[in-house]
């Protein structure tokens, strides 16, 4: 009895290590795939020339590659160009989302509901349908080339954040908003005090990835405000720049540089971003 | 207290959410794209007519990705730039919809006052570029002047030297050239910077003679494989077309021509040359390494050279590629025309500008000023000389390469080139049309029997898609939208 | 005790106005975003489609032509063209759903450094598409680092960006890369959400691992499913800065997809014609969703 407990025991034991290897091995080789790219990216960033760019990996440290695409392109300008669209957009927007979702969720207006999915559907209209009529609107209001046309449109909120954010205070205790009110607290003092806090976890995730999502937009500062470019517009200007004999190099100095403040932020707030996913309840 | 610390702070926020445009109401707004080392010369030129007009320029130099764009949802609007670029092309619309100015009076006026350019003295025929009726809508004609041009351009072939000597003194060059008019010559065919002994000027190849001469420059030698010529496609193939009696539109502007004969025979001399002599690159082998890679290599004995590859081309050490121009071939022995393509581009003015004059002031300066000339001709050759005062000083000078460049400007004023076909109508989406799968009639490889499409089969098939574009672009016109 | 009763009623009223109008108040700043910034070019671009508009003249002005701006797009080969190379980038996402699927159930098993690679995998979702775009231009090149793997194995040098197949395939490699984190970490929440009882019980009747997770697994996660394809196609049907930059929208017009189709034509000043491909594609989209929509509601009935 207890002899064939051991060998299956062992058998098991041995089937466990078999699958947990090819699980790892399976994870480093996808690993390898997605982190391949950037590692050569890295290699010839640091290349003397966009000939050398091709051999060998690391074979040269060319630093001051860096500092020549800061002389070239004006990545200066588009980063604080990216940093002006992007705080008070998520700062103000943020808190409009805010407001909205717990509205949605906890103030029980008259059509509440159906005003939420009317916000759905508007969220499904795509960027091209009123992409060509908003660049007129922007026009007339003297916009154009300028951020305003990326700014002023968030400050009004974000639809995706208002849904998660709602579904996220759906799991909230409606007693806990009662009770803020039988103590003679308003809306606003109950959503200020009490939700936001609360909201926290959720609002991180929601607050970066919709920073990235900003940080990295290009359609949108291309076509409104080209004349004031963001970083991603003027890292893109490089693939026009040398149709001839690109500055390979150069370029991939240039591609580490721009990635660099998002991959920082991503890596500060990467455990709330991540979990985020499985808070949000995909599971519904 | 609080007040006087914060209102500056306060005042400078829509300041700073609004870019810093900078533009202040006497200045004029310029607008145009170029690479990067274009780019840095425009300013230079901007400064100097600053320096000396005291008018201020806002400048909004950008690279060509998103021009197009960004320019045509600005006009009209009370966005739009003073100076902009617009090609023979679109002025049509701009005009009819009243966007752009006439600018007749202002250069007039112009040429009236002291030291002023006169744009009389623009190249032979190129203002005409510019002009468009909008009554009878007939391109190059009327009084009115639509747009300043910036610069006019052409495509001549080049040859490598070295490659050419080499096969004289192989004897690749007599095998394959002592043919034809040539059977009897010593040495067989001139050389392409030799002249015809039939006309004393530089000799002009015909078809057949171009094609000998490119079998006598493919040969392997000391482990190098030289080839005889290694074109692209989309710029050099118009040289053949027209050569050859054809072109993409009738002369009313009203019918797409790719499929008459002559049309035909010049786009398949032109792939056979390509892809069916063996004396080119296969396709698969310029994916590899592109033609242009290759002759900057000096491994190819004649390839197009534009205005603005001088000076990337003199950047290679003479051992490698030491180059001149010469005439892209003609059909045979009964017809003396050869063509490239001309490329213009202008500077329109808008309609909404308060500084018209001004603004006409800088384009003519940009274009036709003498510290325009020196930076983008003398020093650096990315454009011809657009003031015909200049002409004899730029043949003259020996330090503009290269020696021959005369060639340049023989085809604009002498009759040797036709505009682009992106000029020809209302608007080009009915010539991009022609370009778009043109990869279906090439060779992939030498051993395919033949491209997907035969040239006249691509030509049956992409003409009534050309014609259905070319269409809607002629109601539009005669709509005057 | 009568005016008790009396007032009651009308306390409760008084402050269901109240709530109404704090709620209101509380979404009007999202309402009037929504309704000017969207809504209202909206219904600008729909007359736009109706009108011959050039973008040079105010919209009021141009000469209103019926449906002739549909025929002209819905008649042009070259729409259709575009149409087809959208669709065809289509195919990443099933690609990406069944590499996203066995990772994530790899990543499940809760194994050591687990964390490490939930971070590896989506460091390429975060990153900024134009410098991603760049990257792959310069590592697709017949001289690039791709080609030399390839080499290794004896595979002749492959013109990944010139030549249209490969061109393609290019084109959705990266995307599938590109995109691959999101998945992931999407189905790794799903999984996580399956309660472990299901596969118990699977276990129990006998099943093996490959039937518990065909019969039991994947179709549990039927709501990620969903999430990531109605995602994907409403964003894939947009496609334009990775073919646009990546590939010029060639070679030979492989890769031009609708949006740069639209872009041409905006860039002619036929912005009539624009809208209507903008259009031609939101209808697409909204009903493609909406059959999703449907078949979901129907499948979750059941």
């Amino acid at each position: 009895m207890k002899k064939s407990n051991i060998k299956a025991n062992r058998s098991i034991k041995r089937a466990k290590l078999f699958s947990d290897i090819s699980t790892y091995v399976i994870l480093v080789l996808g690993s390898v795939l997605m982190l391949a790219p950037l590692i050569w990216m890295l290699s010839a960033s640091l290349k003397v020339n966009q000939f050398s760019v091709y051999g060998p990996l690391f074979h040269e440290w060319n630093f001051s590659n860096y500092i020549e695409v800061f002389k070239t392109i004006p990545v200066w300008k588009g980063l604080l160009n990216s940093v002006i669209v992007a705080v008070p957009s998520i700062i103000v927007g943020t808190f409009v989302s805010g407001l909205a979702a717990y509205a949605f969720a906890k103030i029980k207006f008259k059509f509440c509901n159906i005003i939420f999915i009317l916000m759905l559907a508007v969220m499904m209209i795509p960027f091209p349908v009123i992409m060509i009529p908003q660049y007129y609107i922007f026009s007339d209001l003297d916009w154009i080339g300028t951020l305003l046309p990326l700014i002023i449109p968030k400050l009004f909120g974000n639809i995706m954040m208002i849904f998660f954010l709602r579904q996220f205070l759906t799991h909230i205790p409606d007693a806990l908003v009662e009770s803020a009110k039988i103590d003679g607290a308003n809306h606003f003092q109950i959503f200020w005090i009490i939700i936001l806090p609360l909201l926290k976890p959720a609002l991180a995730a929601q607050t970066v990835l919709w920073f990235i999502g900003i940080w990295n937009d290009y359609l949108a500062p291309n076509f409104f405000s080209a004349a004031s470019p963001t970083l991603p517009v003027v890292i893109g200007g490089l693939v026009s720049d040398f149709p001839i004999q690109e500055p390979v190099h150069l370029n991939m100095a240039a591609s580490i540089i721009s990635m660099i403040p998002v991959l920082a932020i991503f890596a500060i707030f990467q455990k709330q971003i991540i979990n985020s996913f499985v808070l949000s309840g995909m599971k519904e | 207290m609080f007040k006087k610390k914060w209102m500056p702070l306060l005042l400078s926020i829509p300041l700073l959410l609004t870019g810093c445009k900078g533009k202040t109401s006497d200045s004029v707004t310029i607008f145009i794209y170029g690479q990067a080392h274009e780019r840095s010369i425009y300013s230079k030129i901007i400064e100097k007519f600053t320096e000396e007009t005291g008018i201020k320029v806002n400048a909004e130099l950008v690279n060509t990705d998103g021009y197009a764009e960004t320019l045509t949802a600005s006009l009209g609007t009370k966005n739009a730039p003073d100076v902009f670029y617009s090609n023979p092309a679109s002025i049509g619309r701009y005009a009819m919809n009243g966007v752009i100015l006439d600018l007749k009076p202002y250069l007039e006026i112009e040429a009236e006052v002291e030291d002023g350019l006169d744009y009389k003295n623009f190249l032979d025929g190129v203002v005409d570029y510019y002009r468009y009726d909008v009554t009878t809508k007939k391109r190059g004609e009327g009084e009115a002047v639509w747009a300043i041009p910036k610069d006019v351009s052409s495509y001549p072939l080049g040859y490598n030297r070295n490659i050419i000597n080499l096969s004289v003194e192989l004897g690749h060059w007599a095998t394959h050239t002592k043919k034809g008019a040539w059977a009897s010559r010593e040495g067989g065919m001139p050389l392409p910077w030799e002249n015809d002994p039939r006309t004393d000027k530089q000799i002009v190849y015909t078809f057949e003679e171009f094609t000998n001469a490119c079998r006598a420059t493919k040969f392997i030698h000391n482990e190098i494989e030289y080839f005889g010529t290694a074109l692209i496609d989309t710029w050099a193939m118009h040289s053949w077309i027209w050569a050859a009696g054809g072109n993409w539109l009738s002369d009313d502007g009203k019918t797409v021509t790719v499929n008459t004969p002559e049309f035909i025979a010049g786009f398949t001399e032109f792939i056979d040359l390509m892809d069916n002599r063996g004396i080119s690159q296969t396709r698969e082998q310029m994916g590899v390494k592109p033609h242009y890679d290759r002759w900057m290599a000096g491994e190819v004995a004649f390839f197009n050279v534009g205005v603005w590859d001088v000076a990337a081309f003199e950047s290679v050490p003479k051992e490698l590629l030491d180059y001149g121009l010469m005439p892209t071939p003609r059909k045979d022995n009964a017809s003396p025309e050869w063509y490239t393509y001309i490329g213009t581009l202008g500077y329109a003015v808008s309609s909404r500008t308060r500084v018209a004059q001004e603004a006409v002031k800088l384009a003519l300066y940009m274009s036709m000023s003498t510290e325009s000339y020196n930076r983008m001709t003398k020093y650096q050759t990315i454009q011809l000389p657009n003031n015909k005062l200049m002409v004899d000083e730029y043949l003259s000078d020996e330090t503009i390469k290269p020696e021959n460049k005369g060639i340049f400007l023989d085809v604009i004023q002498k009759g040797h080139g036709k505009l682009h076909p992106t000029a020809m109508a209302y608007n080009s989406l009915w010539y991009d049309a022609f370009i778009a799968e043109l990869s279906r009639v090439w060779k992939v490889t030498d051993d395919d029997p033949s491209g997907e499409m035969s040239p006249a089969q691509y030509a049956a098939y992409v003409q009534p898609i050309m014609q259905a574009q070319l269409n809607i672009a002629l109601a539009d016109e005669a709509a005057g939208v | 005790m009568n005016t008790n009763i009396v007032e009651k009623p009308k306390k409760r009223k008084v402050k269901h106005v109240q709530e109404n109008i704090i709620g209101y108040l509380f979404i009007l700043p999202v309402f009037i975003g929504i309704a000017f910034f969207i809504v209202y070019p909206f219904f600008y671009s729909l007359v736009s489609t109706f009108k011959n508009w050039n973008g040079l003249v105010p919209l009021s002005v141009a000469p209103t032509v019926g449906f002739e701006m549909y025929r002209r797009v819905l008649s042009d080969s070259l729409f259709w063209q575009a149409f087809g190379n959208t669709l065809i980038t289509l195919i990443g996402i099933p690609i990406g759903m069944i590499l996203s699927i066995a990772i994530a159930m790899l990543l499940n098993r809760g194994l050591k450094f687990t964390g490490i690679f939930r971070v590896i995998f989506y460091i390429p979702v975060v990153s900024s598409i134009t410098a991603i775009i760049i990257l792959w231009r310069a590592m697709m090149n017949t001289q690039g680092p791709i080609n030399d793997f390839l080499a290794l194995f004896g595979v002749k040098a492959i013109n990944f960006l010139g030549e249209p197949g490969w061109a393609r395939f290019s084109l959705i490699m990266m995307l599938v890369w590109k995109g691959l984190g999101t998945s992931i970490l999407l189905y790794l929440a799903g999984l996580q959400g399956i309660s472990d009882t299901y596969k118990e019980a699977a276990k129990i009747d006998g099943a093996n691992d490959w039937q518990i997770f065909w019969h039991v697994t994947f179709p549990l996660l039927g709501p990620t499913h969903f999430f990531i394809v109605v995602t994907g196609i409403i964003g894939g049907m947009q496609l334009y800065v990775e073919p646009e930059l990546l590939l010029g929208g060639g070679p030979s017009r492989a890769t031009t997809t609708l949006l740069i189709y639209l872009f041409e034509r905006f860039g002619a000043h036929r912005i009539s014609e624009a809208s209507v491909v903008a259009w031609v594609l939101g209808v697409f989209v909204f009903i493609i969703t909406a059959i999703q929509f449907y078949t979901n509601y129907r499948r979750e009935k059941a």
